[in-house]
């Protein structure tokens, strides 16, 4: 046989072994967890259907569905204060053929959870116990189409201010106005008072409860005054009261109001006061203030629909509607609209529980000065009330804002009383609230309406947040601490989660058309929030039993500096404030959901209610600070958790000597695995890796998963005790990476040695 | 760590190194298919049949190359910079013992390599990094029936199957061999080192974790004849991992056709088995892998011509998934190239393509690779020689979409003693990397693809 032969042979057996190759079995679809499962909490973890622990990465959905579309639906949002327009909830968050873009998008972003924004009126919007089903129905919808995108949903009934039927309006350029007006010396207090003149252009509201149910609480108002909403101050504003008001501004803007003098701007104020004059119990005594969260501790309107909701039976102990007391009255209405939305949302593994109250008020300051007026007639008393309880300082300045802008009656005269709607409240019990609130009253409430949603959905985790009290406002614990006094476990309740809120950067502005301060990165470019989110956290431990924490909310304004600076430095003071949550999140191992993504954002509205601006994507629908919040973290892990980090860019780097900053190095590390299934962790690879990125394994293998952006890791040391991590790292300059397991860059992959 | 020192640790066989400079047998051509070249059985001319032999090998070496992987990108510090280069020597003495004139004991250590720039001859710590390393290469008995159909072999020597492709590694094992006419019978079983280790206590040893081969092999034709054939299954038991154990077994065929110039031989290994707890759910992956080679070397006057082709079959893109048709490679394979293929001074790119999984590497880019040497004897000591070699990936998904590995061309002046004691080559380098080996090996930038070139002195004293 000649060599030519044989040649020509073995590369014809050559070819026949490649031709088997090819004809092998092809490659089968990896076998992966699907990417939501029924989850349920386990000690102080939440676990899902595959045995592995979950943290959420999430955020709320949306901002907008605060204020509900009104008919007809084409024109401006800012007209649904207007109680006799036809609402609907239908299309919030957005319209349910937008479901699959938009929560695609959210999971893109990297988030695997919205807190699904739902509202009490929406569900029961008309009387007690009739039910919208459209609004249902669309739930259902959207619920499922999340879980068709793989995101877990938490249903929240959420609120602020009680309801968007306890509002008032405002001039929201009051400037603009006086100018026109020719008016030349105009200052803030110039200002703040025309603000609340009209003509008017928005409103400071609330949202959640149903008008039914605003009516129950505030029994003497008569909502249907056309003046319901009108600023109460103007209601008999003469020109001694313009004075007054002048020096209550100025003390509240830093002056002494040692000499106040009758301002240009007087005249035009008493020139648009309402033609006629109108009681307290035509209108609210809400006022406009810059940041709106001040209403809770300011208006007696606010506090008494709390006060009748919470505690009705304590407070209003005659107050009844159909034979019950106004707070059972309301709290089952509560409890069974939460019913109808468990019964739809039982049928979706995705739901990941049951958020009862979003925020739920814990001050009962103004109600409670208001009592002791309405019961001794001692104005007297109530300054040395706030003396006791503030101390020299703010006790004086607090009792002029509550006295001169008319938060608390003048007397406790019968026709004041009613029209205040204080005849019937009992003083004491009032104040009780203040230091009780949630143990005494918020805790059975949650008790209550847990109970009632595990009649539908047995499984249900129920998900719960402390009250705003006053040691929350105040930030150092008014009273030495003395105010905290917190709730247990609610009885009744299977699984929960404590899943609070924390808002350390959005900087309260007292007044009325308070400017912003100015910010700059430097700023903030390191601040370490680990021990304060940790703090926060630990009422879950030393109160609930230990159990998970996920915190609901967080996020920062999107419009420092004014929406045209932020936009010009790329939103770079607000990434870098969710830069600092997000590494003090992932310090302390905490879940969490952002505030908020709307996806009808606007420049000039914001997220369509009272002004605030935190949407995560902008008007058109791109992202914002997504290097902050677009960041790999794990979203399962086959082991507990015990620690992680990422280092994006806006990290505050320590250099070390001749050793690149690791930009992009991201982390995690938990123990022996106890599920069978893989560790996921989600990499958005086009944002913090676009060269690519190295993985190091501690033990067993990894895969990626370009098109869901997960990274897959199996590990397989079975020793108990055994910890196991996962690191990546993108290609650095100057960066030598060894002994890496793996490199992956979109589809394509290598194995290391 | 690479560099010097680590390149240096990765020398496995200064043998074998001479082995691929073409100063001994052919590359992966075992004496008899299954174990390292062993001296000859007493031929029976007299000597005495209880005696001693002794040979020796003594290679001094010196390499220079330009950097370490195909990446010029400066790293932000580092003291070693990117060139890499060394002297050293190593002496490889070996002992038999014929205990009978069909019994022997072999013995074959290897003292070095050592690094001029390091070893230190005041050192008085036995232990200590910059000693004289001693490796124990060879430790076994083999002996033959007088009838001389049955045999055996069992011992500590470099194990190797007649492809060479799966099996060649430095481990302990023991063979029974039985022979009839041109026929014959082998039966190998063996334990790899492995990733466990258990202890050197027996009580504490229990097999659980370590990880077997074994082989059923029957060849066909006498050692001179025209053809030969080579065929059985390997197998490979891989426990060293826990949970996580990997069976393979792996028909295979060696077909060595041969003239008095021409030389043919085809390599074919398939690798069917299971792998526990290997896929993204943490269930069993099955296991489905190729490997085939094509080899010639001829002889036409003072010219040799030796060329491969060797094929690995790849894995497809989704790594974990129910089967792998990544192939288990050994890393030895007939290629005379010395940075593609068969250059264990350096890092050779076949392997540094796969993933080291305990014994093996897992190849699943796969690889193609062409390759010849063209040698032309000039009177009785110059040889000087052309080696040239393509390669490339057959699943470019699994080398972040690139395909070509390289190309490399060798000029190699070789210097040979007459009576074949000393051998002296200098070599000249350059490979032209392709994406593929820079998306595995580079350390900076993955798809930096700069030439790589050096040069290469070798000098070989040999005693026997």
């Amino acid at each position: 046989m000649s060599p030519n032969r044989i040649e020509v042979r073995t590369a014809l057996a050559l070819a026949a072994l490649l031709a088997v190759i090819g004809c092998s079995p092809g490659a089968d679809l990896l076998p992966t967890p699907d990417p939501t499962s029924e989850v349920r909490t386990e000690l102080t973890y939440l676990v899902d259907g595959y045995g592995r622990y979950v943290q959420i990465h999430g955020v709320n959905l949306g901002g907008s569905t605060k204020t509900p579309f009104t008919a007809p639906f084409d024109e401006e949002p800012e007209q649904v204060y207007f109680d006799d327009l036809e609402f609907s909830y239908v299309g919030r968050p957005f319209p349910i053929d937008e479901a699959d873009h938009w929560f695609g998008v959210i999971n893109d972003l990297g988030f695997n959870a919205v807190r699904f924004i739902l509202n009490w009126e929406a569900i029961e919007p008309d009387e007690r116990g009739v039910y919208n089903t459209e609004y249902l129905d669309y739930v259902d919808e959207m619920v499922a189409a999340a879980e068709r995108s793989g995101i877990y949903v938490l249903m929240d009934m959420h609120q602020d201010m009680f309801s968007r039927h306890v509002y008032t309006r405002m001039n929201e350029k009051p400037y603009e106005t006086l100018a026109d007006a020719g008016v030349t010396d105009v200052d803030i207090v110039a200002a703040s008072v025309v603000t609340m003149v009209p003509p008017f252009t928005d409103t400071m509201r609330g949202d959640g409860a149903p008008r039914w149910a605003v009516q129950a609480a505030l029994p003497h108002k008569q909502m249907d005054s056309p003046h319901y909403g009108d600023p109460h101050l103007m209601g008999q504003l003469d020109l001694e009261m313009v004075l007054a008001l002048v020096e209550i501004i100025e003390l509240l803007t830093g002056g002494d109001g040692s000499e106040i003098e009758v301002p240009e701007w007087a005249a035009y104020v008493l020139q648009n006061l309402p033609s006629e004059s109108y009681g307290m119990d035509e209108t609210t005594n809400m006022l406009p203030w810059s940041t709106w969260g001040i209403n809770l501790g300011t208006s007696v309107d606010q506090e008494m629909c709390w006060a009748a909701f919470m505690a009705g039976r304590d407070v209003f102990p005659t107050r009844e509607i159909e034979g019950q007391n106004v707070q059972d009255y309301l709290q089952e209405g509560y409890a069974g609209a939460w019913q109808q939305v468990a019964m739809r949302a039982r049928e979706h593994e995705n739901v990941i529980g049951y958020d009862l109250m979003n925020e739920p008020n814990g001050i009962y300051l103004a109600l409670t000065l208001a009592a002791v007026v309405a019961q001794t007639g001692l104005m007297d008393g109530v300054e040395q009330l706030l003396l006791d309880l503030l101390g020299p300082e703010l006790g004086p300045t607090f009792f002029t804002v509550f006295a001169g802008l008319n938060l608390i009656p003048p007397d406790n005269e019968p026709e004041t009383l009613a029209a205040w709607g204080l005849d019937d409240v009992d003083l004491l019990a009032v104040a009780g609230m203040n230091v009780g609130h949630d143990a005494n009253y918020l805790e059975p409430f949650y008790s209550r309406i847990g109970q009632a949603i595990q009649e539908v959905d047995a499984g249900a985790v129920i998900w719960i947040e402390s009250s705003s009290g006053l040691e929350v406002v105040s930030g150092s614990g008014v009273g030495g601490g003395v105010m905290e006094f917190n709730m247990v476990h609610p009885a009744g309740i299977d699984q929960l989660v404590y899943a609070p809120h924390w808002y350390p950067d959005i900087y309260p502005m007292v007044g009325l058309v308070q400017e912003p301060r100015e910010f700059d990165v430097e700023e903030i470019r390191y601040r370490d929030y680990s021990d304060k989110l940790a703090d926060v956290a630990s009422r879950a431990q030393y109160s609930l039993g230990n159990v998970p924490v996920v915190f609901g909310e967080f996020g920062t304004y999107y419009n420092f500096n004014g929406i045209e600076d932020s936009i010009e430095q790329d939103y770079a003071v607000s990434a870098h404030v969710l830069d600092n949550y997000y590494e003090g999140f992932e310090e302390t191992g905490l879940s969490r959901m952002q505030w908020v993504f709307t996806t009808d954002n606007s420049y000039e509205e914001g997220d369509w209610w009272n002004g605030e601006d935190f949407s995560v994507i902008d008007p058109a629908g791109e992202a914002r600070g997504e290097l902050a919040f677009s960041r790999p973290h794990a979203r399962a892990l086959s082991g507990k958790p015990v620690r992680s980090h990422f280092y994006g860019p806006l990290h505050y780097f320590d250099p070390d000597k001749e050793t690149p900053d690791p930009v992009g190095e991201f982390y995690v590390e938990y123990e022996s695995r106890e599920s069978g299934w893989a560790s996921e962790i989600f990499v958005p690879e086009a944002l913090h890796y676009p060269d690519g990125f190295y993985v190091w394994v501690s033990d067993g293998r990894a895969h990626y998963d370009p098109e869901r952006h997960i990274l897959f890791h199996v590990p397989t040391e079975d020793t108990p005790g055994v910890n196991h991590w996962v690191r990546l790292l993108p290609p650095l300059e100057g960066q030598v990476n060894e002994d890496w397991d793996y490199f992956f860059r979109g589809e394509e992959m290598v194995n290391g040695r | 760590m690479r560099g010097v020192d680590a390149m240096f640790q990765r020398i496995s066989s200064v043998a074998l190194a001479l082995a691929l400079l073409g100063l001994s047998p052919a590359t992966a051509t075992a004496a008899d298919g299954w174990s390292e070249a062993s001296p000859a059985p007493d031929d029976g001319s007299g000597a005495p049949p209880r005696r001693v032999t002794l040979d020796a090998d003594l290679l001094t070496l010196g390499l220079l190359f330009n950097d370490d992987d195909f990446d010029r990108t400066k790293p932000a510090y580092n003291r070693e910079r990117q060139h890499v280069g060394a002297v050293g020597t190593l002496l490889r003495p070996g002992i038999t013992f014929h205990v009978l004139p069909t019994l022997r004991i072999r013995y074959q250590a290897e003292v070095g390599l050592n690094v001029w720039s390091r070893n230190n001859a005041d050192q008085l710590d036995p232990t200590a990094d910059d000693i004289f390393l001693l490796l124990h290469r060879q430790v076994y008995a083999e002996g033959d029936a007088p009838c001389g159909k049955v045999g055996f072999k069992a011992g500590f020597d470099r194990w190797t199957d007649p492809t060479s492709l799966m099996m060649a590694h430095w481990t302990g094992a023991a063979r029974f061999r039985a022979g009839w006419g041109t026929g014959g019978l082998q039966l190998t079983a063996g334990l790899l080192p492995d990733a466990t280790y258990e202890g050197w206590d027996i009580v504490e040893n229990n097999f659980t974790h370590d990880t077997f081969f074994g082989s059923v092999g029957l060849s066909a034709g006498a050692p001179d004849a025209p053809v030969r054939f080579d065929g059985g299954a390997q197998v490979l038991a891989d426990g060293a991992e826990a949970m996580r154990s990997l069976v393979l077994v792996a028909p295979y065929a060696h077909l060595d056709l041969s003239t008095d110039k021409v030389r043919i031989q085809l390599d074919l290994i398939g690798q069917l088995g299971s792998h526990t707890d290997a896929t993204g759910d943490g269930t069993r992956q099955r296991q489905l892998a190729l490997a085939a080679q094509l080899h010639g070397d001829e002889h036409f006057g003072p010219v040799t011509l030796n060329w491969n082709v060797l094929m690995l079959s790849p894995d497809d893109a989704e790594e974990g998934n129910g089967v792998n048709h990544g192939f288990r490679y050994s890393g030895l394979s007939r290629s005379r190239t010395l940075w593609l293929s068969e250059n264990e001074l350096f890092d050779t790119w076949d392997e540094a393509i796969g993933t080291r999984e305990n014994s093996h590497f897992l190849t699943r880019m796969g690889l193609l690779q062409v390759d010849a040497r063209f040698a032309y004897r000039i009177g009785q000591v110059f040889e000087p020689a052309v080696i040239v070699g393509a390669a490339g990936a057959l699943a470019p998904a699994n080398a972040l979409g690139k395909r070509t590995i390289g190309v490399e061309a060798d000029l190699d002046l070789g210097f040979h003693h007459p009576e074949g004691v000393l051998d002296l080559h200098a070599i000249a380098s350059v490979l032209v990397p392709g994406g593929a080996a820079a998306a595995a090996v580079n350390r900076v930038d993955r798809d930096a693809t700069d030439v790589q070139f050096g040069g290469m002195v070798l000098l070989d004293v040999r005693f026997r």
